[in-house]
């Protein structure tokens, strides 16, 4: 069912023409869609609005990725809708694919699959203009399917609320005239492996607060090359649980479409150490 | 965490900041402009005449434009982003304030105009940085046009 969605997705993409490019937003400061649906960078939420919406006017985004590392595979796709540059609601699932893992532990399943409701409100500040940056509140509510997994790692619960604070600014000029966007966010979470592997666990069973930030270089109109480190929890006794970063080029064809290709390092997960590998996204605006 | 990268981070961030906030005292050497770097007169020229073209042509903000002398608004506009770009030549036309003052011009307009522009400096081949730089100055300018 999933994969006949993923293909579905990947058509309404490949066949999305754009009709009208000049909208109001500059290109690429709709970000791309992170892992988990906000609008952003590949692993790290930006304070951005998805999509290209003004005051007044409506946006809307769908998107697909997959996360290939040397021993796992996580997939997500979603949508997000933005309005009046000011809100954002976002939907996405997320399958990880445990591998040769299943068989090494003796697990019930070879999946873990979660589904991530999230908003985000622009609270002051603009990207571009003026001297504060663009200041964002966003929440994610992560549920997860099947709870068996992660109740067997020792994870406590099978959802949770992520609650962070972004602050993103565009400098034009930049480093000789090419800009420079870097955010900063600030999350509270209890989430495992951001919540694929349970939330809260038997060593830490409370919120946390973790940095992640993002700076990149708009190498030309159309180019984005960025680099991204966000902080995670260490909650579970039966694994121990890294910080993830990656090093991005983000291509937007023009305010409809857009594809991300990474290079991340995910440190260990799930007992497996050093998962490094790629990570590929498509988004198409609308 | 990995220091050595948020120290890389942070020289970069600190890099912008220095970059964005030395521009005021941008050289008034005129063979050393922004407005040279954009390609001079003629370079200049091509986009905004692009730039004539498309607002007449775009339905949101064609309007605005209606009432217009083409001849007048070219060679304004001309003189005013040589002016700001340090090309040595002198503005005569209205504040940017006078101008905009009871259009209620919105900031979808203002993001509109420059999307715009965009690609009028695209039409000229203006090169990305020098773009950006006239973007920048054509950001410090929103506050006397929008929401008059």
């Amino acid at each position: 069912m999933q994969k006949i969605l993923l293909v579905i997705l990947f058509l309404c993409q490949l066949f999305y023409l754009s009709v009208e490019a000049e909208d109001s937003k500059i290109l690429a400061t709709g970000g791309v869609s992170q892992i988990e649906g906000s609008a952003g960078g590949g692993i790290v939420p930006w304070a951005v609005i998805t999509g290209y919406a003004q005051e007044g006017e409506w946006g809307a985004i769908v998107f697909s990725t997959l996360v290939k590392t040397d021993d796992f595979s996580l997939t997500a796709f979603g949508a997000a809708i933005g309005y009046g540059n000011r809100f954002e609601f976002s939907i996405a699932k997320q399958s990880f694919d445990l591998g040769r893992l299943q068989t090494q532990l003796g697990l019930p399943s070879n999946q873990l699959q979660q589904n991530i409701f999230g908003i985000k409100v622009k609270l002051i500040g603009d990207l571009i203009y003026g001297s504060l940056p663009q200041i964002s509140f966003g929440i994610q509510h992560k549920e997860l399917v099947d709870f068996s997994i992660p109740s067997i790692a020792g994870a406590s619960d099978d959802k949770g609320d992520d609650f962070y604070l972004s602050a993103s600014k565009l400098w034009l000029t930049g480093i000789q005239g090419y800009p420079i966007l870097a955010s900063l966010t600030i999350r509270s979470t209890k989430a495992n492996q951001i919540g694929l592997l349970g939330f809260g666990g038997d060593i830490n069973d409370s919120r946390e607060a973790v940095v992640e930030i993002n700076t990149s270089l708009l190498i030309s109109r159309n180019w984005v090359l960025g680099y991204e480190y966000r902080q995670k929890p260490d909650n579970l006794n039966f694994a121990s649980e890294d910080d993830w970063q990656d090093i991005y080029l983000a291509w937007f064809y023009d305010k409809s479409i857009s594809a991300t290709l990474a290079y991340v390092d995910l440190g260990s997960v799930a007992s497996l150490e050093k998962q490094q590998g790629f990570y590929i996204s498509m988004q198409a605006t609308f | 965490m990995n220091t050595n990268l948020l120290f890389l981070l942070l020289i970069l961030i600190i890099a912008g900041c220095q970059s964005s906030s030395t521009k005021v005292s941008e050289t008034q050497n005129v063979n050393n402009s922004l407005y040279l770097q954009l390609g001079g007169q003629e370079t200049v020229n091509i986009a905004i005449i692009s730039m004539v073209k498309r607002l007449h042509n775009d339905e949101r903000l064609s309007e605005l434009f209606n009432d217009v002398n083409d001849i007048e608004l070219i060679q304004n506009f001309n003189d005013f982003i040589c002016q700001l770009t340090g090309g040595g030549c002198e503005y005569q036309g209205a504040t940017m304030e006078d101008i905009h003052t009871g259009l209620s011009i919105s900031k979808a307009e203002f993001d509109r105009f420059v999307s715009m522009f965009i690609f009028s400096m695209q039409d000229a081949n203006i090169a990305f940085p020098a773009q950006n730089k006239l973007l920048d100055k054509l950001a410090g300018l929103r506050d006397e046009v929008i929401e008059l």
